[in-house]
């Protein structure tokens, strides 16, 4: 298995890009624009399952690397000089650039162009393929490989995704979503509380999903979809959360009842011919609204079209990356975990995480300070952010004048923040 | 050094349950002249903290520290620093109140302008984009009048429409709205005070007034300013990110590249901007020190 350039690629034009399509009526048109920007471009088309489709995606690619593109997602023209960070090129690391997403204006990781490893792609097994009794609702990267298989959020937007280009994918989309965050937050809460910034920021992203986005086309059926997911959610808890990923029966759910309930009406979709009473639909969506927030649901308000697009202009929301979670890649770039051993590059992820008041950054990078007096500054910032850990460090090196010798065995404390 | 190591110098009558344990608290009250000569009696080159009035610092600035290169940058009078505060009205980062550190001399020479809330026109401070307090200028019409149009003394970029639209679930928030949409208008604080607050006064509702002239804001000016009700404003508040925006990482981290040994090399100055890149994709126009990010990590 080689990679398509020679040695090892620096840049994702080095290596093969996959266009991932499914029932997009778009899809042509979409392959044409990217084989148009990298000409070497390769297209999947009708895979059903999230995992198999990965999995026909490497065999298509047929290297050690490869790059992936979902179907909604139109990248920016310079995709293929974007740089590949040498140290994080890695069997046991997925590499995420995310896009923009054209109905909430969020920063996206839903059709975001990834660099896959094919040697972790073969191994993973997740949505259809995970193993029976568990429920997979994403890839799992973290699953392959406990401790050393991770996924990396890559610092640049380079492209717009646009699942909103019929009512279907509309209402698809936003159902998946919807769905999936609200179970990622109740999971959230369960495991760190409401309050934890991990929480919070699910909670926000699917807010986002509940309400913005009237001012685009196919929006409100966006909207419509992330709100039912959360209904259903709440009056049906038998049901099965993996129907997230099952096309066929959401494909099913919209035609046997989400578009018979507005059909037919004086809106029409260009790609389909679909028709539907848009004042009908937002009537419901703004009564599914009120009736959610009668059973508790917080954070979802009728934005109008002009607000939802006043929102759009500003691009208020960033791509909300954790303090934890940039630590976690210092953490694993200083021990080599899963990817090359590289203490210049962890340092700069612990300054990152650092900046964003992470209490696990500063120890780490206390720990990585050849100033003893630099190192007792940032194990007293630790202390002071409530790491647990860092007056145990800190009592050492007033002790000694230098950090604890470095244990082989991960130690809990770099992941404080996390 | 940790600002909890430092004197801190309150802008209040009082200072107030939760203020941070260790340093010396001192409540000079709001009155400028009380704040220099507080600032005086310290050792010139000494470092102070200063609350400005309506600020209360939040858990964070427990933990608040700078590099050493920064610190001396700031002993010397060269520099300013303000952490800075989540304002009340619009929960959106507010880059111009916070908590401040300075050397003393310098907090004895600017103690007007700190003492009014008006500091960062007067000292450039650097300003970590990290939020490390609250601000609440909003206490009465007057005041939220004003501090909101205040807010609007930034060059006008596309979340500047959106900004002036939040805060209607601010109990005083429709009159933070009326002074943005009226310095959108470019009308001055005091005639435009005085007349809102007459019309008020005769029984306009703050909030139909605010609608009035961000229609006005709209047809004068082009910028899409369309206030949102209370509900929805507290939804696109609790929407946002406590992620500073990336105009604040970059300055800062520019800024940073002047102080610290190494400049646009030295990992802090890259950790900025990683988060930038991460948080709100790569500044197009930025330096090769941003470009030089990716390949970083």
């Amino acid at each position: 298995m080689t990679t398509a350039a020679a040695g090892r690629p620096d840049r994702l034009g080095d290596v093969p890009l996959v266009y991932l399509t499914y029932d997009e009526p778009w899809g042509d048109a979409g392959f044409a624009d990217l084989a148009a920007k990298l000409p070497g471009a390769i297209r999947v088309h009708g895979v059903t399952g999230l995992d198999a489709c990965h999995k026909a995606a490497a065999e298509a690619a047929g290297t050690d690397f490869f790059v992936t593109v979902d179907a909604d997602t139109t990248v920016d023209a310079g995709i293929g000089d974007v740089p590949i960070p040498p140290s994080l090129l890695s069997d046991n690391v997925r590499l995420i650039w995310p896009v923009r997403h054209a109905v909430t204006g969020q920063p996206s990781g839903n059709g975001s162009v990834k660099l896959w490893p094919r040697a972790l792609v073969m191994a993973m097994r997740t949505h259809e393929a995970a193993p029976p009794g568990t429920v997979s609702l994403d890839h799992d990267i973290g699953e392959v490989a406990p401790g050393l298989s991770r996924s990396v959020d890559m610092p640049a937007i380079v492209g717009v995704t646009d699942p909103a280009r019929t009512p279907r994918h509309a209402f698809r989309a936003g159902f998946r979503e919807g769905a999936y965050l609200d179970r990622l937050a109740t999971q959230m809460t369960s495991r760190f509380g409401p309050d934890h910034a991990r929480t919070a920021a699910v909670r926000a992203t699917l807010a986002v999903w509940t309400s913005v986005g009237r001012h685009v086309p196919n929006g409100l059926w966006s909207i419509h979809g992330a709100r039912l997911a959360l209904w259903l959610a709440r009056t049906d808890p038998a049901r099965d959360p993996r129907g997230l990923n099952d096309y066929g029966g959401l494909n099913a759910l919209w035609s046997d009842r989400v578009l018979p309930r507005f059909s037919p009406g004086g809106a029409i979709c260009g790609w389909t011919g679909d028709t539907w009473d848009a004042a009908a639909l937002d009537d419901e969506v703004a009564a599914l609204g009120a009736r959610l927030t009668a059973l508790g649901v917080s954070g979802l308000a009728e934005i109008t079209a002009d607000e939802s697009r006043m929102i759009a202009a500003a691009a208020p929301f960033p791509a909300r990356r954790t303090s934890g979670s940039l630590d976690a890649v210092g953490w694993a770039l200083v021990r080599g975990a899963g990817v090359a051993q590289d203490s210049t590059a962890a340092r700069m992820w612990f300054e990152a995480a650092d900046a964003m008041g992470d209490p696990a950054a500063p120890l780490n990078l206390s720990r990585l300070a050849d100033d003893p007096d630099e190192a007792r500054r940032l194990a007293r910032v630790a202390v002071a952010r409530g790491n647990p850990w860092a007056a145990a460090h800190l009592d050492q090196l007033d002790a000694t004048g230098r950090p604890a010798a470095e244990s082989s065995a991960p130690a809990p404390v770099a992941r404080a923040g996390a | 050094m940790l600002l909890t190591d430092l004197p801190w110098l309150w802008c209040a009558a009082d200072v107030p349950a939760g203020a941070p344990d260790g340093p010396t608290h001192r409540p000079v009250g709001t009155d400028p002249v009380a704040l220099a000569r507080a600032a005086a009696d310290l050792p010139a080159a000494g470092l102070v903290v200063v609350v400005p009035p309506d600020t209360l610092p939040t858990p964070v600035a427990n933990g608040l520290s700078v590099a050493p290169a920064v610190v001396r940058a700031i002993a010397t009078g060269q520099h300013a620093l303000l952490w800075p505060a989540e304002d009340a009205v619009t929960g959106t980062l507010a880059v111009d109140h916070g908590i401040w550190l300075a050397a003393s001399g310098v907090v004895a020479g600017s103690a007007q302008a700190l003492a009014t809330g008006t500091g960062a026109q007067a000292l450039h401070p650097l300003v970590p984009p990290l939020a490390a307090a609250a601000w609440d200028g909003a206490a009465s019409p007057a005041t939220a009048f004003r501090a909101g149009h205040a807010a609007m003394g930034v060059p006008r970029t596309p979340g500047l429409a959106l900004i002036a639209s939040l805060g209607a679930d601010h109990p005083q928030g429709d009159w933070w709205g009326i002074g943005a949409a009226r310095a959108l208008l470019g009308d001055t604080v005091e005639a435009a005070w005085a007349e809102d607050a007459a019309q008020a006064a005769g029984g306009l509702p703050p909030a139909v007034c605010r609608a009035e002239l961000a229609r006005q804001v709209r047809v004068r000016t082009g910028l899409a300013v369309h206030p949102f009700g209370p509900r929805a404003a507290a939804a696109v508040r609790a929407m946002r990110s406590p992620v500073a925006p990336p105009e604040v990482w970059n300055r800062y981290a520019a800024r940073l590249e002047t102080l610290l040994p190494g400049g646009a090399a030295h990992p802090a100055t890259g950790g900025l901007r990683l988060v930038r890149a991460l948080a709100w994709g790569r500044d197009q126009a930025g330096s090769a020190a941003a470009q030089g990010v990716q390949n970083g990590p």
